[in-house]
């Protein structure tokens, strides 16, 4: 099952979904917290583009994010003649007001979510947002833009729940817990189709094969040529045989003293892994 | 391979580049896919060349990108491309990337992204194709375009009618032969268009075993050779093309049983040339490729490397030759055999 890492703006976005899947607190740092229940994470980052750097940046640098998709949900400001508020929306690109940049999410499951685009502004719009096309956020796109570098494109996914006509800041818990608590069914349906869905690959080696590789290198104290010729050979093993190697950690006792029983051993693996 | 569940139909999303929809080719797309997302971008870079995009996954759930190609509009040929012997030899990519998933094509590492680009600016190509014609080295023979090298130009005629158009334009040309080389059993899309000397179809022939285990999401042989038999039939010029010949176990009796069914099926006195090549390709793509399907037995043999290519070695190269030259020897005279 997929981890999935929700990641909201504000504490009451978040509130409905810690309630939903008792997520419990924890600690990344004295002053970061976030919640968490199996494979569900939540962490709030606080609003605007500095707090979302900030806060996110040092927690994806120490997430594995392997296996995971990063949902950012949140309330958004939409337009009168195209949105409807209380209606959640897939965001299928994202504009940052300030530099013009667009992030474009890679949309590949069926959600059944209806599509819109979005600007991240820098602060509350209240004049109508004639300028903008679809929704307006302050956070979606340094979002992207820090967890980019941790998460192939398509694991991040951008839903936000239109709650005013960009007329008026919208922000105190009493507004935002409905606007969020009555979206919550769909958000658990997401949520079920993102943990249960192909859409992140395992990759050939797991833990325990690359575990095996280590401890391989370091008994047998091979070169960084036969490390990488040795991982090759046991990828292409599994590929063709998607077969279990673990006969060779017969090879984890032995003691190796001379680079010529090195090279024997190393011989005598890569063949019995290319048969 | 196309099984995933809950994945979005291919083409559920069109990126459109600023300044590509008023071109009447996107129009047209654009108005087979009504119920497609429509995303406006500055710049077909921007959703093709995003970083962080996963090839595999996006073969499930493949989108356009509508753009306008700039120059240069033709290329020269490359080292993995085959020129027939034919002097003039250039390709022009009207289309990036395939529907289908050939696991031993060079696609699978040479783009970041899986989305298909189609250049909607077709007049730009055709008089590039036109100047080239002009200024072609060998004035004895024709230039030869190849319209369908990044891609497989047949098997998305459905929807993007490129093929129609490039052979509309060819029947008004003169010293020119496009060559569309195809795995698509779709030849009924051309039913109404009308065959000319200009046009030369090339139907990639495979085994059935080596279609099931590597061509993926491709028609299976008999359906291909259907289409053969029916361009023929209506008097187009065909080509048969050999490549790659996959060094699978037992290969000779593979594709001597192959060769044997395949000139039982066709009128084969009808065909205008054979070429067969085998596996090559780029190193980077390779490695490219390795990382992001490392299922893939190919990305596991022992190649050599030549120039950057890597491909079977000289030995078993040489034995492909032979053996294939012995085989169509007994069908085509050899000036229409071309082994690479
Ligand atoms: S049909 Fe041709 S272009 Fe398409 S994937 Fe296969 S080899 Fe590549």
């Amino acid at each position: 099952m997929n981890h999935l890492l929700i990641i909201t703006a504000l504490q009451s976005e978040a509130e409905p979904i810690i309630k939903q899947y008792q997520l419990e607190k924890k600690h990344h740092s004295e002053k970061l917290f976030y919640f968490q229940r199996e494979r569900i994470t939540c962490l709030t980052t606080g609003v605007g583009e500095k707090n979302v750097r900030k806060r996110l940046g040092a927690f994806l640098q120490e997430l594995a994010c392997s296996n995971t998709i990063l949902i950012n949900i949140g309330i958004a400001g939409g337009k009168k003649d195209s949105s409807k508020i209380g209606t959640m929306y897939l965001i299928n690109k994202i504009t940052s007001d300030k530099s013009g940049k667009a992030w474009l999410p890679d949309i590949l499951l069926k959600t059944g979510i209806p599509e819109v685009q979005l600007t991240t502004v820098s602060k509350g719009v209240t004049d109508g947002g004639e300028k903008y096309k679809g929704l307006v956020d302050m956070e979606a796109a340094v979002i992207f833009e820090t967890a980019v570098e941790f998460f192939p494109v398509h694991c991040l996914v951008f839903l936000k729940i239109v709650s005013d006509y960009m007329d008026e800041v919208l922000d105190s818990p009493e507004q935002v817990l409905p606007i969020m608590s009555n979206n919550l069914s769909k958000l658990d349906s997401i949520i079920t189709l993102m943990q249960n869905s192909e859409i992140v690959r395992a990759p050939l080696l797991n833990e325990q094969h690359e575990r095996l590789l280590t401890d391989l290198n370091n008994t047998l104290k091979l070169t960084e040529t036969q490390t990488h010729q040795l991982k090759n050979k046991i990828e292409g093993y599994i590929a063709i045989k998607d077969d279990d190697f673990s006969f060779l950690s017969n090879y984890l006792h032995i003691e190796i003293n001379s680079k010529q029983e090195r090279s024997k051993i190393f011989y005598e693996i890569c063949t019995k892994l290319s048969s | 391979m196309k099984s995933a569940q809950n994945f979005l139909p291919d083409f559920s999303h069109i990126y459109i580049e600023d300044g590509a929809e008023k071109y009447p080719l996107a129009k047209d797309i654009i108005k087979r896919f009504p119920k497609a997302e429509k995303i406006y971008i500055p710049d077909y870079k921007t959703v093709f060349n995003r970083s962080g995009q996963d090839f595999i996954q996006q073969k499930k759930s493949m989108n356009l990108i509508l753009a306008v190609k700039k120059p240069p509009f033709l290329y020269e040929s490359t080292d993995i491309l085959q020129d027939a012997g034919f002097e003039n030899f250039v390709y022009t990519t009207p289309l990036l990337n395939c529907l289908y998933n050939c696991q031993y094509c060079f696609l699978q590492g040479m783009y970041p992204s899986a989305n298909l680009v189609a250049f909607a600016n077709e007049d730009d190509f055709f008089k590039a194709a036109r100047n080239a014609v002009l200024q072609r080295k060998n004035k004895n023979q024709p230039l030869v375009l190849s319209i369908s090298y990044n891609t497989d130009l047949l098997a998305s005629e459905n929807i993007i009618p490129f093929c129609r158009h490039w052979i509309e334009f060819a029947s008004t040309q003169s010293d020119i032969l496009i060559e569309i080389r195809t795995k698509s059993a779709l030849f009924n899309v051309l039913k109404n268009v009308k065959p000319h000397k200009n046009v030369l179809l090339g139907w990639t022939l495979s085994p059935q075993e080596v279609i099931e285990k590597y061509e993926w999401d491709t028609p299976p042989l008999d359906r291909r050779l259907n289409a053969v038999r029916q361009a023929l039939e209506k008097g187009w010029k065909v080509r048969l093309c050999f490549d790659p010949v996959m060094i699978i176990p037992q290969w000779q009796k593979v594709y001597g049983r192959f060769l044997d069914e395949l000139f039982e099926a066709i009128p084969v006195d009808q065909i205008y040339d054979a070429v067969v090549g085998v596996f090559r390709m780029n190193k980077d793509f390779f490695q490219r490729a390795r990382k992001r399907e490392p299922k893939v037995d190919i990305y596991y043999k022992d190649y050599e490397l030549n120039k950057s290519v890597l491909s079977i070695s000289e030995k078993v190269h040489e034995e492909v030759k032979t053996f294939m030259l012995e085989k169509l020897e007994q069908h085509f005279s050899l000036d229409l055999i071309d082994i690479w």
